[in-house]
């Protein structure tokens, strides 16, 4: 048997970047398919909490302050941004799989750009977050939720696409540095701080103490701003849009530095 | 450590508690969950919903955090509780437990051992959420007979949540599986009166939550911190709690039987 070894640098043509990061964005998808309960882990707390939720804060938007008199309404995007982000996180507990059986050493020696690895990873975890916002938001337009303003809903596509990708890139970025599979559990802790630490339960003028603060400098406030604007009484404005883009491009842009700089640096 | 008396049961069951409290220290990814979430959502809780005190219908309370006090505490020693049933599956996996059973002890004490050493875990644990949560700005109304209620109630219930859990374990011998069932818990406290009045919620969570056993529970223990003693509301938390652990010991006894027979 001949084996060719391709020394120009440029790599084959079937492993270009893009072909690279389909071919490992399938290959996560396939094993999602094939483990069916990953998906039902992501999909079980954003629709328990909507469901619950729904029932248990009716009362809530009795409040003075509330932008909506519907509680559905309220939480369908903060839950959306809830699968999204957990979802997100898919990319790197695949990683941390990998690296644990040696595969991702393996995935390392492709000829070709590394980045396409780390895409291919955000690529699969962004189709298994989307599947997870299809389900949730089925939930929730079942148990009432409606738009108020339709030219919001794909901001609120947008935001929930940001916040896998970010999710995504957080994970492989922690995963790459790490390299050990013993610590991914931990990885949901900063996107459950950070996603409850802002407006998500309530509006920030209802907020008291230290809530309020923290809330107010936290991007996922500017991001459910963004998103929430499909559903509230108030409809879209630029004054609820702006804050949202810019979080979208810097913290995506700081991640995906972070993610791609530590798998620059990535030894086995 | 020979013989069937009560007093070698005793010794025996005090050894499985000592190395269960060891073994749950010594992890800190056992145990550090089940303090740090409780008190970190009560934190955010407190101060998102501490407005709706105001809301006409809100039982009499001087704060959110007050309110939250019973059910930060309830879900904290739920949370941590399962750690039972998560060392069983381990033991059980390495092969540990295949040795216990060859030496010559009786089989009831290694159960009940190990829901002892969850009881002193529970017991711990109240304490030192109480203290953050007086510390923090809570009240606590029920006075040293209220505290020793509370105690009462949390060490019943973990050992409650841990016989079932360890009844998981028996029955699976897999950590998957005990992990697997752990949002049991989760929705039982959700889907009570522990984060917010039900009466006020109405609808279908106010009827899910008014056959809920935890509501029962958490009320009377809510009674205790908000109202001040009173021996109905402890009886009532106690009794919730008591019967819980009567329930799921005979679901562990059973599994416990059933395979040692396999």
């Amino acid at each position: 048997m001949t084996v060719t070894i391709d020394t120009s640098g440029r790599g084959d043509a079937a492993f270009g970047f893009w072909s690279s990061a389909r071919i490992v964005m399938w290959r996560g998808w396939v094993k999602t398919q094939r483990m069916p309960s990953i998906v039902v882990q992501s999909l079980f707390f954003p629709t328990f909490f909507l469901i619950v939720y729904s029932g248990l804060y009716d009362a809530v938007t009795d409040l003075p302050g509330f932008p909506t008199d519907d509680v559905t309404n309220w939480f369908l995007p903060f839950m959306l941004f809830q699968g999204a982000a957990f979802g997100g996180l898919g990319a790197g507990f695949g990683t941390a799989v990998d690296i644990d059986s040696g595969f991702f050493d393996r995935l390392l020696l492709m000829p070709g750009n590394r980045s396409a690895i780390m895409v291919g990873s955000v690529g699969y975890a962004l189709l298994r977050s989307l599947f997870v916002a299809v389900v949730v938001a089925g939930v929730g337009v079942a148990l009432g939720a409606s738009p108020t303003d339709w030219a919001g809903v794909p901001l609120l596509a947008l935001a929930v696409v940001a916040i896998s990708i970010m999710g995504s890139l957080y994970s492989l970025a922690l995963i790459y540095r790490v390299k050990d599979q013993r610590v991914a559990p931990l990885f949901p802790i900063g996107i459950f701080v950070l996603l409850f630490v802002s407006s998500a339960q309530v509006p920030l003028s209802v907020t008291t103490g230290w809530l309020n603060a923290a809330g107010r400098i936290n991007p996922v406030t500017n991001l459910l701003r963004l998103g929430r604007q499909a559903f509230l009484d108030t409809g879209v404005t630029w004054e609820d849009t702006w804050g949202g883009l810019v979080a979208i491009v810097v913290c995506t842009a700081l991640l995906g530095w972070w993610a791609e700089r530590g798998l620059r640096h990535y030894n086995p | 450590m020979h013989g069937t008396g009560v007093a070698s049961w005793i010794a025996h069951a005090g050894v499985m508690a000592r190395r269960s409290v060891r073994g749950v220290v010594r992890q800190p990814q056992l145990w550090a969950p089940s303090l740090v979430f409780p008190l970190f959502f009560c934190a955010v809780s407190a101060a998102a919903f501490g407005r709706t005190t105001n809301l006409p219908g809100f039982p009499e309370v001087d704060s959110f955090l007050t309110f939250l006090v019973p059910a930060t505490i309830m879900q904290g020693v739920m949370f941590g509780a399962t750690s039972a049933g998560t060392e069983q599956a381990i033991d059980m996996e390495n092969g540990f437990n295949d040795r216990l059973l060859a030496a010559p002890v009786a089989r009831v004490p290694l159960l009940l051992g190990r829901l002892g050493g969850i009881m002193v875990l529970s017991v711990v644990q109240t304490l030192l959420f109480t203290a953050v949560l007086v510390i923090a700005g809570a009240s606590f109304a029920g006075g040293v007979a209220g505290l020793v209620a509370m105690v009462a109630v949390s060490a019943l219930m973990g050992a409650a949540v841990g016989a079932f859990s360890m009844a998981i374990a028996l029955k699976t011998g897999s950590v998957e599986a005990v992990n697997g069932f752990f949002p049991i818990f989760f929705a039982l406290v959700f889907l009570s009166s522990a984060f917010f009045p039900p009466e006020l919620s109405g609808g279908w969570f106010e009827s899910v939550a008014s056959v809920n056993p935890v509501t029962w529970m958490i009320d009377g223990t809510r009674d205790l911190v908000v109202q001040g003693w009173s021996l109905q509301a402890a009886f009532r938390a106690v009794g919730v709690a008591a019967s819980l652990l009567v329930l799921f010991l005979s679901l562990a006894l059973r599994a416990l039987r059933s395979s040692l027979r396999s």
